[in-house]
């Protein structure tokens, strides 16, 4: 309990309760009348009445009404849609080490979102990416198993090598309800192009699919120079090298046109990408993702 | 090579830093990352095994071991010099002939060279060692004592200036050697422009010799018609003889535990055109008319164009083109190690002078790209024209000798007084005394004696009679180019032969006969004398031939001519003594406008003759004074690097002298300064710019 009440305190999810009433105010502030929809699951909850005009849908009109007012009104339905939220952890040992932060700021995310899933009525999936995509719980539905999907997070172990090809490829979200997917990882792999591959398997998904990279801003501008022996955490390969500033300013280079090309990838592909540096503020950047497009803020 | 401070050398420990700092290296720094994929890209270049890297540790730290080891030899000054470690003392000696005034292209004198050489040379000479300084020109000066004050030696050497006069590299060096052997061991360092090694004898005989053989050739004639002497033809006249020959041995042995070191400073490319030889005076044949005898020898690497002007009180009355060319290339191996250098072009001019008497005769001599001006004129004023006065003293008159001596007087600048042995000695001393078939008691003094068939010894005529006499049918001619035989068919002469004239005297023989010369010329004591063995009525061919008459007026002019050339036409070279009075030598040298005055003041009672124009004395001697030294004219050329590795291997056993590079000598500060900076641009460019780790 001690590293879920450090990772997710009470203060964090009282922010996140008071995030959830934002973003519903924003949804209703935007979107006014009717949704209709034919996808089954959906549930009809009263909103308002307004006079009935020629036209309308008589089985709407509300008899009780006319009985009192003698007058015609037509009762309208909030439609509420359910999603089926689909959260995919990178849980390689590059996301705990050597910049710990990543692993919270990951976690949180995973956290967040799931929690808005759950106050929201939607179905929640998690799911962690290793050499494969595993299934870390079944998927919840209600605020009731807000717990469990902390004591879940809380456990899990970042000490995999990814494979995000094999991963993404495994992983299928199901057509019975509309998916929201959301990869949270640092994408790194074994080659630049591997990260745009894993990416393209994302097409076939039925689903609307958001790729958060969390970068440590060390892993964007190593503060490193001198004669360094480096370490790669997940495959302990070594290299040793004199580092100046020039070869900073050119691995910042290099990065930079990695995230761009990711970007343009993600672009093409339909997939909100957004660039999560662990030092910016949570709650703005988190915002400003479901403000990009998610259907779980707008929906 | 030695540290004049090398108190400083323990900074050398400071090297224990970089090796410390190696040993006890910072390990590389371990960083665990997420990803090596981007430092992957950077490593590409630098990706090096193990044991290249460590190479380059100790490359790194051996170069800087060796900047710290520049620094603290650039700090303890090191210097090298021949033998410096052991020197006690240095003689500088430093050439300030003419030759010296030779400047290059940018303005820079071989003096002016010379002192810098020295400067850099005594900059790194240690304190403990004494050094002198002598200037030379014709004879050495001690500028300054031996001394342990640098600066003294530098203020000396500083105003040292070029003098007009031609160098005697030989008295200086041996004086220097004998300076220096007082403090031994010691070092000659001798600054000039001539080449190690050469006497002043070697040098002048062999320049003389090219001289004479290097072709000259001359475009049209003189405005006045002057002639010009072939090459290998005779002159009328012979150099002067000098107090300081230039003919003088070389030098010699310097004594043990003394060194020579020359240090040469000649131009790499000299061209140069100079007045090698003057001389005027009366035509042999016409006393009234003088001509003028100028040799012009040059220098350049290839033929010259040279413009000669003659002026009369400065104006301009003939002008002349001369190109000095060379000869025709020497068939002799440019590889061999007696492949004749570049030969000096030399031209000889015989230039009549139509001028009044005490006129101003200047022949200057003009040449594109010239490098010395000393050597460029000649001055002189025109001698007046008095007769030379003869007594001729005889026994039995000889009627040939009569018969001549009075055509040469009806010329009239010949006033022949005849008069028996009663007449002598004269009121009034004549030019020259001509004694026939008799001889004073005692010897005259200062005056010239021409003696035919003398009839006894006296002074320093050594004679013997022979009793009969001998036909001579023909003479062997001894001395072809002696004045005294100018115009006189020798091959033609026969005759008897009176007397047998000493051979081993101060006379030269000229004509040779089976018992010995019959006829000889010499100077003993300033005075000229010529001895004619023979009476001319009793030899059967001689007295019918045009030569006998000039042979007299040979003699009579040439046995007179240091008479006559103290009245007006007394052209010596610089560097001469000169009797004086004590009062001051009045001066006439070329300047702008003309000439221009000037008044030396001597000390004693001889000046020296210290610049070029006219003098003249408080006592009335006048005369003019020119540079006149092929050894000054010809100025030595820089060898190229082959020829003088060439040079090294042919006499380098011969000459003691040796030329250290300069790179390597002297004071070494700066090298090592230079050797700093360039370990830290190599340091830098290895480490940083492509960062070899």
């Amino acid at each position: 309990m001690s590293g879920e009440a450090e990772l997710f305190d009470p203060k964090f999810l009282s922010r996140l309760r008071a995030l959830f009433f934002k973003l519903r105010k924003r949804r209703q502030l935007r979107k006014k009348g009717l949704q209709a929809t034919p996808a089954a699951g959906f549930t009809r909850e009263f909103k308002d009445h307004r006079h009935y005009t020629a036209g309308d849908d008589y089985r709407a009109i509300d008899w009780r009404l006319f009985a009192r007012h003698e007058r015609l009104f037509i009762r309208i339905f909030e439609e509420v849609q359910e999603f089926h939220i689909h959260i995919l952890l990178d849980r390689s040992r590059s996301m705990y080490e050597p910049h710990a932060e990543k692993r919270s700021t990951a976690l949180r995310l995973a956290v967040a979102l799931a929690y808005l899933g759950l106050i929201g009525q939607h179905r929640v999936s998690l799911l962690t990416l290793g050499p494969d995509a595993r299934r870390e719980m079944p998927p919840l539905k209600g605020q009731g198993h807000v717990h469990a999907l902390l004591q879940c997070l809380t456990a899990l172990e970042f000490d995999s090598v990814t494979d995000l090809v094999a991963s993404l490829r495994q992983f299928r979200p199901g057509r019975d309800r509309r998916g929201i997917v959301f990869i949270i990882s640092d994408l790194f792999g074994r080659l630049p192009e591997e990260s745009w591959d894993a990416l393209s398997r994302t097409i076939a998904w039925p689903a609307e699919t958001h790729v958060i990279h969390v970068l440590h801003p060390h892993e964007m501008q190593p503060n490193l120079e001198g004669e360094t022996q480096l370490i790669e955490v997940e495959t302990a390969e070594s290299r040793r090298i004199w580092l100046t500033r020039r070869e900073l300013e050119a691995y910042a280079r290099a990065f930079g046109d990695y995230r761009d090309a990711l970007e343009r990838s993600c672009m093409r592909r339909q997939i909100n990408y957004v660039a999560w540096a662990t030092d910016q503020p949570f709650e703005e950047m988190f915002l400003g993702l479901l403000a990009r497009g998610s259907a779980l803020a707008g929906g | 090579m030695r540290f004049l401070h090398p108190a400083h050398l323990v900074w050398a420990l400071l090297i224990a830093v970089p090796v410390v700092l190696y040993l006890f290296r910072r390990k590389p720094r371990t960083v665990r990352v997420s990803t090596l994929l981007f430092f992957k890209s950077l490593a590409r270049e630098h990706r090096e095994s193990e044991w290249l890297r460590r190479l380059k540790r100790l490359l790194s730290l051996l170069l800087n071991i060796l900047a710290i080891l520049a620094v603290v030899a650039a700090l303890a000054r090191p210097v090298v010099s021949p033998r410096a470690g052991s020197l006690r003392s240095v003689v500088v000696l430093i050439d300030r002939s003419a030759s010296m005034a030779a400047a290059d292209g940018r303005g820079v004198s071989r003096l002016d060279a010379a002192k810098a050489i020295l400067g850099e040379r005594l900059a790194g000479l240690p304190g403990g060692v004494a050094v002198m300084a002598i200037a030379y020109d014709c004879r050495p000066d001690i500028l300054q004592p031996f001394t342990l004050d640098r600066r003294e030696i530098a203020r000396a050497l500083a105003a040292v200036e070029v003098r007009p006069i031609e160098g005697d590299p030989d008295a200086a060096v041996c004086l220097a050697a004998r300076l220096a052997a007082l403090d031994p061991p010691a070092a000659i360092w001798h600054a000039t422009d001539g080449l190690p090694g050469e006497g002043s004898g070697e040098r002048s005989e062999g320049r003389r010799e090219k001289g004479e053989e290097s072709g000259a050739r001359s475009e049209g004639r003189g405005a006045q018609g002057e002639e010009r002497t072939g090459e290998g033809h005779p002159t009328p006249y012979s150099p002067r003889p000098t107090p300081y020959s230039r003919r003088s041995a070389p030098h010699a042995p310097l004594p043990p535990d003394v060194s020579l070191e020359t240090l040469c400073v000649p131009l790499e490319r000299p061209v140069n055109a100079g007045i090698t030889a003057f001389q005027m005076r009366r035509l042999p044949m016409q006393p009234s008319r003088f001509e003028a005898f100028v040799q012009v020898h040059a220098v350049a690497p290839g033929p010259l164009e040279a413009a000669l002007d003659v002026r009369v009180d400065g104006r301009l009355t003939a002008t002349r083109k001369l190109t000095l060319g060379p000869r025709p290339p020497s068939p002799a191996p440019r590889s061999s190690p007696d492949a004749p250098r570049p030969s000096p072009f030399a031209e000889r001019l015989l230039i009549p002078v139509t001028a009044g008497e005490g006129a101003v005769l200047s022949i200057v001599v003009a040449a594109p790209g010239d490098a010395l001006p000393l050597d460029d004129a000649v001055h002189a004023r025109v001698p007046e024209l008095r007769p030379v006065r003869v007594l001729w003293v005889a026994k039995d008159p000889d009627p040939f000798t009569e018969l001549a001596l009075r055509s040469l007087g009806a010329e009239g600048e010949i006033q022949v007084f005849q008069g028996g042995p009663a007449a002598w000695p004269p009121k009034e001393p004549p030019d020259v005394a001509v004694f026939d078939g008799w001889l004073p008691e005692a010897w005259p003094e200062g005056v010239a004696v021409v003696a035919v068939n003398p009839p006894r010894a006296c002074g320093p005529l050594q004679v013997a009679p022979i009793r009969g006499g001998v036909p001579v049918e023909s003479v062997r001619v001894a001395a072809e180019r002696h004045p005294l035989l100018y115009g006189v068919a020798s091959g033609r002469v026969a005759l008897t032969q009176a007397q047998a004239v000493a051979s081993d005297g101060p006379l030269q023989p000229l004509w040779v006969g089976p018992s010995g010369p019959l006829l000889a010329a010499g100077e003993a004591r300033g005075q000229r004398i010529v001895v004619m063995a023979f009476a001319p009525k009793n030899c059967e061919h001689l007295p019918l031939m045009a030569s006998y008459p000039i042979l007299v007026g040979n003699a009579i002019y040439w046995s007179v001519q240091p008479a006559m050339a103290a009245h007006g036409g007394n052209s010596r070279k610089t560097g001469e003594l000169i009797a004086t009075d004590g009062s001051p030598v009045t001066w006439s040298v070329p300047a702008a406008g003309g000439l221009r005055q000037e008044a030396a003041p001597v000390r004693g009672r001889w000046a020296e003759l210290d610049r070029v124009g006219l003098w003249q004395t408080g006592g009335g001697e006048a005369g003019s004074a020119a540079l006149l030294a092929e050894r000054e004219s010809l100025l030595p050329a820089r060898e190229s690097e082959e020829r003088e590795a060439e040079g090294e291997g042919r006499i380098g056993k011969e000459r003691p002298t040796s030329r250290s590079p300069s790179l390597l000598s002297g004071d070494l500060t700066a090298l090592f300064l230079w050797c700093l900076l360039a370990l830290l641009v190599l340091e830098c460019w290895l480490f940083h710019r492509h960062a070899v780790y």
